[in-house]
């Protein structure tokens, strides 16, 4: 198929994400766009070829870049307010237990199948856990859930084990051989993604000032992500750190965070879409049986760390009144930046790592998404019609649902 | 690519450092990370044309230069003849982005072809086009046959054959950059006579040309090639070309139109689907993708009431691709040839403007225009980019024997003419005191 046609049926897909449509079934990450993918590109029916889906490397690598910056700039807020301080690190630790697990579960199951080396399983282990231990923050439940207590708390949980992952991304590099030959040491190598992406925030937030305008806002933050993000793939740091220091960066020195999170939110939706729809395509399927066991027993492996997870955070929010099964079973679906770790790996450790990582990646997406999204209904009282709404005053008075993560403890201001 | 008041000295310090950190960052890392492939390399290139080319494009905004200045700076400074942190592939794969800015030029163009705007310029319009059009290129004939002693190409051929090519190079230096008046209006936020006149003449101008060139091509081919006849065959075909462009550029507006009534929601989406997806099939059909979507925009604009809300959205996706597309025009400059053909290049650029400058004077007092378009309207007549580049790339397929060395010359007269139009047209309308006067667009 020419490149032209399918860049078309691209944009097409971008225009359903545009209005909303994430998902007919109302799957989180849109999982039918992710076997959409998977069913034209070369694995099965080859409507789109290899060589082509390669063409689309570097948008994929602008597209993933940019992912990471928008998400950034959202991360520890929902609704244009902090994320509550205990439910925030609350989602912060239980993502960082689950890449722990998830990881360490990865090396051992590696290692036993005799795929990798040592070498290779410890960075499989890493990239594995970093990509499968995100989940989804609402997605398309946020035209009905907006304003509901437990909407508040379980994208808030989903909000903040965002970070974990790509934090734990950057130190890959301590546990792949380093790309280049150079007298710089690991530490500073595996610094280097986050430093870049901070030095090009800074950057970014002193240019924008107190005025935002469009001439000067647009090519700014538009040209420090890609930038910062194709000098990660130059120097073979994670791209995705890079790009989420920079979004965290500008959002908490820039004055116009605000309006820069509003301008920016609105690509989200348009870019996700097809960027999974690529990444469903780009999957090369295993070919024996060993990789098949494996690939099952990480997907197993994340769904059960993901559910006892979710059962420890309903006890901690017993308060709320959350049904434990529903919370548990809520968290199965992977976040939006889940494959785009999985895609960014693929073209950093192509071979069967890469491919490993990635096709994990979209069976836990689509599973994820079948298994979750009709927990995520109930958490919402969409099916049952389940657990009220909260009174909006009662937003200024729950202090778990909007106590600020910041120092000053104020909530965020949005009047710029 | 809107602006509300000049920024604070402070502000434009930050602008200045930050350049400089930008630029030492990125040459300490050349240094001694690896070679850029392809991945990294063409996301970088595109972010590090748009950072560096803003940022330029303020800094020299302090002495009251064009944007567009500043974004072909940045391209030249950071593109393969000077600091060579863009290399001659990226800067190739680059150009596809060309396909895009070119489509939203066109369609901003249409859209800004107002018919009560026509009806205003009318008078000087049409005199101005027939004066620039004949005189015009009569000049840049006799220039080119007078500066044959310093064109080596044109002296190795008979007398005839090198008019023949004179006529070739006459059509081209009628031509004119649409691209660069729309970028400088939007920066400037000009409104009044000059601005309707420049907008009239540039878009319209570029049909002319494209009529004019087909002329020549019959007029000059039996020179060029004894023994061939004149063939009527181009004129048939142009008009088919142009006929099928009018008409799917029709289609498109009317379409465009229905869309912004009925759905409206994502136009940077569907500006983009232009861009790539329909104007593969105006290429495929050998349609002109310039006057097709010319022909849509001023669709939009004179038959629906959503002509405003499409500019709009074209300014906005204009501040990222505009960026890009002028930054790399800037890395595509070629140096080195600029440096060696420059003495005969720059006595063409200066004859032209000579010559474009008496044709308005003439044609500006046979239109009885205001003192304002009288003493300015020259300006806008000065750019050229890529339409001029363009029809070089037929010339040189045409007549391989001297296409090169003729391209070549094209080439260091374009980015002469390309540096210094801009210029000008910004002095021109700050001067006639129009930068400003236009609506400042909502930002919400």
């Amino acid at each position: 198929m020419s490149p032209v046609l399918v860049f078309v049926g691209l944009l097409g897909v971008a225009f359903l994400g545009g209005f909303g449509r994430r998902g007919t079934f109302s799957l989180g990450l849109g999982a039918e766009y992710l076997v959409a993918g998977m069913i034209v590109g070369p694995a099965i029916l080859g409507l789109v070829n290899r060589e082509t889906l390669n063409g689309f490397q570097p948008l994929i690598v602008m597209g993933l870049g940019w992912l990471a910056a928008v998400v950034a700039l959202r991360h520890g807020t929902f609704a244009g307010k902090f994320v509550g301080r205990k439910v925030y690190w609350s989602g912060f630790l239980a993502s960082s237990l689950n890449v722990v697990l998830v990881g360490v579960g990865a090396y051992f199951l590696a290692t036993k199948s005799g795929l990798f080396g040592a070498s290779d399983a410890r960075v499989f282990a890493v990239v594995i856990g970093s990509a499968l231990c995100g989940t989804s923050d609402g997605g398309g439940h946020s035209a009905q859930g907006a304003g509901h207590r437990h909407f508040r708390l379980r994208s808030g949980l989903g909000n903040a084990a965002m970070a974990p992952p790509l934090l734990i991304l950057a130190g890959v590099i301590a546990v792949a051989p380093l790309p280049v030959d150079t007298p710089v040491p690991i530490w500073a190598w595996a610094l280097a993604g986050p430093v870049l992406g901070i030095v090009f925030g800074v950057t970014v937030a002193a240019l924008l000032g107190n005025e935002l305008r469009y001439g000067e806002f647009w090519p700014v933050f538009v040209g420090a992500v890609l930038l910062s993000s194709g000098l990660s793939v130059r120097f073979r740091v994670p791209l995705l750190t890079t790009a989420f220091a920079l979004g965290l960066c500008v959002a908490a020195l820039s004055p116009l965070r605000s309006k820069v999170r509003v301008l920016v939110q609105k690509t989200e939706a348009p870019l996700l879409l097809p960027l999974v729809v690529l990444g469903g395509a780009l999957a090369i399927w295993p070919t024996t049986r060993t990789e098949w066991q494996l690939i099952f027993s990480i997907v197993v492996l994340r769904f059960v760390v993901h559910y006892l997870t979710g059962r420890g955070l309903a006890s901690a929010f017993r308060s709320e009144g959350v049904n434990a099964h529903d919370m548990s079973m809520s968290l199965l679906p992977l976040g939006s930046l889940g494959l785009g770790v999985a895609a960014a790996v693929s073209f950093r450790q192509p071979g069967q790592l890469g491919a490993s990582v990635l096709v994990s990646t979209c069976v836990v997406a689509v599973l994820g998404d079948l298994l979750g999204a009709r927990a995520l209904d109930r958490l919402f009282g969409k099916l049952d019609g389940g657990v009220p709404s909260l009174p909006p005053a009662a937003d200024a008075t729950d202090a778990e649902a909007t106590a600020p993560v910041d120092p000053k403890g104020g909530q965020e201001v949005a009047h710029e | 690519m809107s602006s509300s008041g000049p920024r604070p000295w402070t502000h434009r310090l930050v602008q200045a450092l930050s350049l400089g950190v930008v630029l030492a960052i990125l040459l300490a890392l050349s240094q001694f990370g690896p070679a850029a492939d392809a991945l990294g390399g063409t996301t970088a290139a595109v972010g590090l044309l748009l950072l560096v080319g803003v940022l330029m494009s303020e800094v020299l905004d302090l002495i009251h230069l064009p944007h567009l200045t500043g974004y072909l700076a940045a391209g030249a400074l950071a593109g393969p003849h000077l600091l060579h942190m863009v290399d001659h592939e990226t800067v190739g794969k680059l150009s596809q982005v060309n396909t895009l800015a070119l489509t939203l030029i066109a369609l901003a163009g249409g859209l800004e072809l107002r018919l009560d705007t026509l009806r205003e310029v009318k008078k000087t319009l049409i005199r101005a086009t027939i004066v620039q059009s004949s005189l015009g290129l009569v000049g840049g004939v006799a220039v080119f046959l007078l500066a044959r002693p310093f064109i080596p190409f044109l002296l190795a051929v008979p007398m005839s054959a090198a008019f023949g090519i004179s006529l070739l190079w006459g059509v081209l230096a009628i031509s004119r950059s649409p691209s660069a008046v729309l970028a400088i209006l939007s920066q400037t936020r000009a409104s009044g006579p000059l601005t309707r006149f420049s907008l009239a003449f540039v878009m319209s101008s570029d049909i002319v040309v494209v009529l004019c060139m087909a002329g020549a091509m019959v007029v000059a081919r039996p020179l060029i090639e004894p023994g061939a006849a004149v063939s009527l065959q181009s004129f048939e075909a142009l008009g088919h070309e142009i006929y099928g462009s009018i008409c799917v550029g029709t289609t498109l507006g009317v379409l465009l139109a229905m869309y912004l009534r009925f759905i409206g929601g994502y136009l940077i989406l569907i500006l983009v689907l232009f861009g790539f997806g329909f104007s593969e099939g105006v290429n495929y059909l050998h349609l002109d993708p310039l006057l097709t979507f010319l022909t849509a925009g001023f669709v939009v604009q004179n038959f629906s009431s959503s002509g405003d809300r499409l500019l709009h959205a074209i300014e906005e996706t204009g501040a990222i691709v505009f960026v890009v597309f002028f930054a790399t025009a800037g890395a595509h400059l070629d140096l080195p040839l600029l440096r060696t053909m420059w003495p005969v290049a720059l006595v063409l650029c200066g004859s032209r403007a000579l010559i474009t400058f008496g044709c308005h004077w003439l044609s500006s007092r046979w239109a009885n225009d205001t003192p304002v378009l009288r003493r300015w309207g020259w300006s806008s007549l000065m750019s050229q980019a890529g339409l001029t580049l363009g029809l070089s790339l037929v010339v040189e397929r045409l007549y391989p024997e001297f296409g090169t060395p003729f391209r070549s010359l094209v080439v260091a007269t374009v980015a002469m003419n390309e540096v210094m139009g801009p210029i000008l047209f910004k002095m021109g309308l700050d001067q006639s005191g129009e930068s400003g006067k236009a609506a400042e667009p909502v930002i919400g």
